[in-house]
């Protein structure tokens, strides 16, 4: 059961793993022929003599992912998680056929919408890791969150 | 910019612009993003179907391979400054994009190499901006040796 984590759950500076996902060879291609049909998402021999070395996946491909950890991953679910931008994208590292992604992610400038029903706004620091603990993507994303419900069976 | 070459480093011009071709969003298209990858959580009343955010940047990527990167000679993206979502994206919407090449410098420890930095408008058919973004492209130089030194 993944616990829901509420704007006031969130602590500044507290790092949680949100939880993890493994991507195969058939995903990269699919999502690469619906959104990014480059060689090198595409087939490996391609990939093999371009710049990635090897079939990797599409950054947004990694993005997706990654959002989707923190929206719905078996440890925690950010309640109501929307996305008003991104910056200092970095993708560091291919992603390869087989690799299981961890993703980390650190809350700062936490701020109150004021009325309770007003989502929270913050700055997630992420880092998306491989299962060799390296980073193959990292990111500031600016996000909301719902508040805690009130009342005494929230 | 030549339409019909193939497009290297040196073809992308500080203070150029280019505008894409429309793509029109399925339902069908959402539905499928949303079962692989969750859905948006709704900020509007009812249970209207409205793209994932991610999604719309992944609109905005295919355009971007369709009209450019496909005739280039693209080695892939370093990542991105900053990217800001302003209206969402629903079944039916026609999105078009403008990119404004804004700097490039060739890679400093591989020559071959070139990094261009844009400036990329995605907008919806009632000229809505959908997102802007800032980022970076990695291509091959025509000319390494010519270019390198610059």
């Amino acid at each position: 059961m993944s616990r829901t984590l509420y704007f006031e759950d969130l602590e500044e500076g507290a790092n949680l793993e949100y939880g993890s996902t493994t991507l195969s060879a058939d995903q990269i291609k699919a999502f690469a022929r619906d959104y990014d049909p480059q060689p090198f998402h595409l087939d490996e021999n391609a990939a093999r003599e371009s710049v990635f070395r090897g079939l990797a996946s599409s950054g947004w491909h990694t993005v997706s992912l990654t959002v989707q950890c923190l929206r719905e991953s078996e440890r925690y679910r950010l309640a109501n998680l929307a996305l008003d931008g991104l910056d200092n994208l970095r993708w560091q590292r291919p992603v390869r056929p087989g690799d299981r992604l961890t993703v980390l992610a650190t809350a700062t400038e936490l701020r109150s919408g004021g009325a309770s029903s007003t989502p929270g706004s913050a700055r997630l620091l992420i880092e998306t890791r491989n299962q060799a603990d390296e980073a193959v993507m990292s990111v500031e994303a600016l996000v909301r969150i719902a508040r805690r419900p009130e009342g005494p069976c929230a | 910019m030549a339409e019909n070459e193939k497009l290297y480093w040196e073809d992308f011009h500080p203070g150029e612009t280019l505008t894409y071709d429309g793509k029109t969003v399925t339902r069908e298209e959402i539905a499928e993003y949303n079962r692989v990858f969750g859905q948006h959580p709704l900020r509007e009343n009812g249970d209207e179907l409205i793209a994932n955010e991610v999604q719309a940047a992944c609109f905005f990527m295919r355009l971007l391979v369709d009209n450019v990167l496909s005739r280039s000679s693209s080695m892939g993206s370093p990542g991105l400054k900053s990217l800001r979502w302003y209206h969402p994206v629903r079944p039916g919407d026609t999105l078009h994009a403008r990119q404004e090449t804004l700097n490039r410098t060739v890679h400093p420890r591989r020559p071959h190499l070139g990094f261009t930095d844009s400036r990329f408008e995605l907008r919806n058919q009632r000229d809505e901006v959908v997102l802007e973004m800032e980022s970076s492209g990695l291509f091959l130089l025509r000319n390494p040796r010519e270019e390198s030194g610059t």
